[in-house]
Order: structure tokens, then sequence, then C-alpha cells
């Protein structure tokens, strides 16, 4: 139960930071968090289907459940492009805009 | 049901193809990218004449990857829905990369992402299972990022970046729900959980919150709330991309959601869709008027469009249903020719504001001609595609008079707003150009005429042919059989009036907007904006209404 409650924690932390940041580098970063909390939800309730690692042998063993893994294994690899491409929009527009802070380009592209 | 594994294939060929466009990367010499797109779409439309026969006669087609069992592998499913979703996605990406052809400004790089959208629209339209869903959503999302973001302006790069963190945010909610989906059934494919879900007794706060983690999950991607993400990355994408985006990305997801819907039979999530749809018409319509820059006009009727078909799929009957769908592909018709025929005037003049640059039509006047055609299409004039469309998605909602008359009332409005961007082409030639500040180039626009006047023949043919293509989209999606005999379509005087009344009222509506208190509102609608971050809180909002009103309602 604390696991699910800290990771639990976690998400609201992103969640927060993705709201209430307002520098862009740590928006992307709180996105990340959001991410890497449920990939945490997901593999600990996984884990908690056995006590094996799901290779099977022949030999009657509780193993684990082998899907939520390779789920989020490919919810990690998602998370990185997305992560990686918006570092680079990020980049792109510090270099158009000389700032991080979003109301501070929200309030130039208003103005324009 | 039938079992036939070439159905990877939809998914397989863009992948394939999109190798191409990468050796021309490393060699510039070896010019393949635009042959190897051209191949794509003409394996794909054989692919598509293919399965007519199946399709139509109800079948669906269940395959595999890779030869496993259906308990490990992953599912792919071609139904008519799917189908309707790929004819669709074809005909309009490819009169769209024709127009990229001639505008010739993208190199072989800009191919590669696009074939690669295609497959991760082409994966989600065969998604079978939840997690498969997942992955071509986010291979769609990141092409379609990159793409907006192509030629590095300022406006397009924080559209692009605003687009990926709200339905980034958005995939995260799917993830949930995707999580609370396994840990309940422990199986993540689509029709295991319908029926676990349809078992009232397994209708709990947490399977409720899952489901509605779904629908908001992809919804982002549809704009079911206004004011996100979707004026701003259509307008200031690279032309072609606006026209596939507005065309063909947001109703790939909107079929997905609706696959969700019916699947499950939700009809409280129908009620959401039908009170935000009729809302969003209006709003995006309203925001609409006020713009002057070509392509955030329509963006925004875009929003309202999209505000239509969500009514009529929200009302749930066959008459909604069918409107739903017609209307994605009317909409996808006339929006991308809408898009194409604006920017070539955008491009010959290097602006985009309706201050500078009207009464161009001399100049231009075969893209005024396929201009009229989509405008008159979006405007519901008949015999054009839009008139059958927005005519069956109102007769859905005989017994909703307010969502009716909300509708009503924002086709007004788009008429008002066409014979406002109309002006690109009408009236007298702008000074600027006059005095040739702004230079007018002239360019050869071959291919990308082919394409645009391919559309305007699909606007035709879809509307004159309206009730067989009624019909037919009727049975695709839901398997039902209806001739739509009861409407009268091209006989019933009182339409015509109808539409002749809605044209006056639109053209009363844009000489209000013209006059001084109109622009006194319109600089008050558009002083509405909301920041980014309140953006992100509408889209929790959105969310958790979702779930309060499956829940309780």
């Amino acid at each position: 139960m604390i696991n699910m409650i800290l990771s639990g924690l976690l998400l609201v932390t992103g969640i927060l930071g993705i709201v209430l940041s307002g520098n862009l580098i740590k928006k992307v970063m709180a996105l990340n968090i959001i991410n890497s909390s449920i990939v945490i939800i997901f593999i600990y309730q996984g884990s908690l289907t056995g006590r094996h690692a799901p290779i099977i042998t022949g030999e009657e063993k509780s193993i684990v459940d082998p899907v939520p893994q390779a789920l989020m294994l490919t919810a990690i690899v998602v998370g990185i492009c997305v992560t990686a491409l918006a570092l680079v929009l990020v980049y792109r527009m510090y270099r158009l805009y000389g700032t991080l802070d979003i109301n501070e380009i929200e309030k130039r592209i208003r103005d324009e | 049901m039938s079992d036939d594994s070439l159905i990877i294939l939809f998914f397989a060929l863009p992948l394939l193809f999109s190798v191409f466009p990468l050796f021309e990367k490393i060699n510039p010499r070896f010019r393949v990218s635009k042959a190897a797109a051209s191949a794509y779409f003409a394996v794909s439309f054989i692919m598509l004449i293919l399965y007519i026969p199946s399709m139509f006669s109800g079948n669906e087609i269940n395959s595999v990857a890779g030869g496993w069992n259906d308990l490990v592998g992953i599912t792919q499913k071609l139904d008519g829905i799917s189908w309707f979703g790929f004819f669709l996605m074809f005909t309009v990406s490819f009169f769209s990369m024709l127009y990229s052809f001639s505008e010739n400004e993208y190199g072989s790089t800009f191919y590669f992402f696009f074939l690669v959208l295609h497959a991760g629209m082409a994966g989600m339209l065969l998604a079978a299972d939840i997690f498969n869903l997942f992955v071509c959503l986010e291979i769609t999302g990141i092409c379609a990022y990159v793409l907006i973001a192509w030629k590095k302006k300022e406006k397009a790069l924080f559209a692009s970046f605003k687009y990926l963190m709200l339905s980034s945010l958005g995939i995260s909610i799917f993830l949930i729900g995707t999580f609370i989906i396994y840990s309940r059934t422990g199986s993540l494919r689509f029709d295991v959980f319908a029926d676990y879900f349809r078992n009232e007794e397994n209708r709990s706060l947490s399977t409720v919150f899952a489901v509605s983690a779904l629908i908001a999950g992809i919804g982002v991607r549809t704009a079911f709330i206004p004011y996100t993400w979707l004026p701003d990355a259509h307008a200031y994408a690279p032309h072609p991309v606006s026209a596939v985006l507005s065309g063909v990305v947001i109703k790939v997801s909107f079929i997905a959601v609706c696959r969700i819907i019916i699947l499950l039979d939700l009809v409280e999530a129908r009620i959401f869709l039908l009170w935000m749809g009729s809302a969003i018409a209006l709003i995006g319509v309203a925001r609409a008027l006020s713009q002057t820059d070509f392509k955030v006009l329509l963006a925004w009727h875009s929003v309202s469009q999209m505000g239509y078909i969500f009514a009529g799929f929200g009302a749930g009957n066959q008459y909604g249903i069918t409107g739903a769908m017609f209307h994605s592909l009317s909409h996808a018709f006339f929006k991308s020719l809408l898009f194409l025929s604006v920017s070539l005037v955008i491009i010959s003049t290097g602006e985009r504001s309706l201050k500078k640059v009207t009464g161009t039509g001399k100049k231009f006047p075969f893209a005024a001609l396929l201009f009229t055609v989509a405008a008159l299409s979006i405007a519901g004039i008949p015999p054009f595609t839009g008139y059958v469309s927005k005519k069956l998605i109102l007769y859905s909602l005989k017994s909703h008079p307010a969502a009716y008359w909300m509708l009503l009332a924002s086709s007004i409005g788009t008429v008002a707003s066409f014979t406002k961007l109309s002006l690109i082409f009408r009236g007298k030639l702008s000074a600027g150009i006059k005095e040739g500040i702004i230079p007018v180039r002239k360019i050869p626009f071959i291919s990308g005429y082919a394409g645009m006047s391919a559309l305007a023949i699909l606007c035709l043919a879809a509307g004159l042919g309206g009730r067989y293509v009624a019909e037919k989209t009727l049975f695709l999606v839901t398997g039902e059989i209806n001739s739509f005999s009861s409407m009268n379509l091209w006989t019933d005087t009182a339409e015509y009036i109808k539409a002749a009344v809605t044209v006056v009222s639109g053209i009363i509506l844009y000489r209000f907007v013209m006059s001084r208190t109109g622009i006194k509102i319109q600089h008050f609608l558009l002083r509405i904006r909301l920041s980014f971050d309140s953006q992100l809180i509408l889209l929790l909002c959105g969310f958790m209404a979702i779930a309060l009103i499956i829940q309780f309602y």
C-alpha cells in the first residue's frame, strides 16, 4: 500500500510540476516524472503476481507476469523519444526567443 | 470473421517505403523519396480495392502478427470502420502530398516522417488491443510534432511544443487507464474488456475511471476541448501538413474514440459528446469570425466542424452515426481543399492576413474556383457534400432541440466567416499588391492543382451521390442497412429554402461583424486567450468531467 501511495505522490508531483512550473525544461521533466510514476506503478503491480523470473523451465513455479514489464519497456522507449523531441523544440525556442519562461514566450507571440 | 495475415501490410508498407527517403538522405543523388511516397499510395489503393468485396459483405478480418496465438500475439483487426478510415486517409493524404510535390520545399526527411505518420495512423485503425493503440498513437504524435515544426518558425515551434505537452499528458492518462484495465481483466484486448465492462457488476469507480481515461487520452488528439492546441498547430504547420492534420489525423483519432464508445456501449459518454460538440461548434465559429489570418480562421473552423461530428455521434441514432462519419469524410475533403487553395495565395504573396491580401481572384482564377467549391461545401449548400452530411446530423438531433438550434446557429456563422474569408479572392485588389509592395510570384503548380481538382471533384461527387455514400457508410460502421429513403435530399423545397435562409442570415451576420460594433466584439473575443498552463488544467478537468458523467449520469 505504501508503495502505491508513494508512486501516487510522484504522479501528483509531476502533474503539479507540469501545471505550475513556468520553465519549459522543468515542464518537460515534469512530464517525464509523470511517465516514470506510471511505469513504477505498473511494474510494481505486475511484480506482485509471482516470485520468479518468467522463464519456463518445466517446473511449476510462481512466475511474475511478463506482460507489464514488456509493456513498460515500450512505454519507457516512447517516453524517451517524446522527451528528446520536446527538448529539441525547447532548445530551438530558446535560440529564437532567448528565454525559457513560458509566460514571456506567450506574451511575445500575443504581441506580434 | 476470417483470418488474413496480409492486413498487417497496411501498417508495414509505409514503414517499408520510408526507408527510401533515408537512402536519399545519405546520398542526395539518389532521388527516390517522392517516387517512394507515390508508390506507397499506389500500393495502398490497390490493397484498399482488394478488400472492397469482403468489407461490403460485412466481413471482419483478424490477424495476429507473427503467427502467435491470439493470447500472446498482437492482434490486428480490419473491419468496416477501419476500411472507411483507410479510404479517407489515402485519398486526402495522397492529394495533399501531390501539393507538397509542387511546393517543392521539403527534403527527403519530410517524406520519411510523412510515411511514418501514415504507419502510425494505419496502426491506430487496425489496433485491436489497447497497448498497440497506445504505441501507434505515439508514432502518429511524434511524426505530427516534427512535421508541424518543420520550418522552424517561432509560432510553429511553440504550437508543436503545446501539442506535444498536451497530448503527452493525455497519453499518460491513457496509460493509467491501461494499467487499471490490465489489472482488472488480465488482458489488453478491447473485446475482452468490453465483455467485462458490459457486465453491470463490474462497473466500479475504477473501471469507469479507466474508460474515461481512454476516451480523454485519445480525445486530446481530436481536440474535444476547445482552446487547446488545435488552432495553433493546424494554422502554423506547413501547408500540406495542415491539410493532412485537419483532414486525416484528427479523423483517425476520432474513429478510435468511436470504436471504444461503440464497443463499450457508452450512452453516457455520448451525452457528453453531444453537448460538448454543440458548444464547440458555436465557440469555434465565433472565434473563426474574429480572425484575419487565413489559416487560423480555417483552423478554428476545424474545431467547429469537429463539434458537428461529435454532436451527430453523440445523438447516437442511425442518422447521427452516419452523419458523423459522413461529415468526417466530407470535412476531410473540403477542409484540406480549403487549406491548400488558400495556401497557394500565401505561397505566392508571402502574406497570410486578410488585412494585407484581398481581391486576388483575377490573379488566381483556378484557385478561386476550387476555394468556392470547398467554401460552398463547408457552408452546406446543395449539391456539395457538406449539405448531405450536415443534413443527416441535423436530422439526428430532432429530439434535442437545443443542440439542433446551436448547430443551426453555427452554420449561419460558417456562412458569415466564409463570406469574410472569400475576400481573399473577391472584392478590390488590396493596396499592397496594387502598388507592388507585396510581390505576386507566379509559380508552376501542376501537380498541386491536380490534387486540388481531385478533391473538388470528390466534394461534388460525395454530395451528388449522397444517399449512396450515406447508405454505405452506415453499413461499414455499424453493419445496419438503411437506404435513408425517408430523407428527401434533392426534391424537398423546404430544404432549399432553409439553405437560402441560412445563406442570407449568414451574409447579414457578416455585415454586422464588419460593422463598428461587430469589430468591437471581435476585439473583445480576440482578447480571451487561455494560457498554456490553463489549457493543461482544462485537459485534466475534461477528463474528470467525462469520468463524473459516466459514473453518475
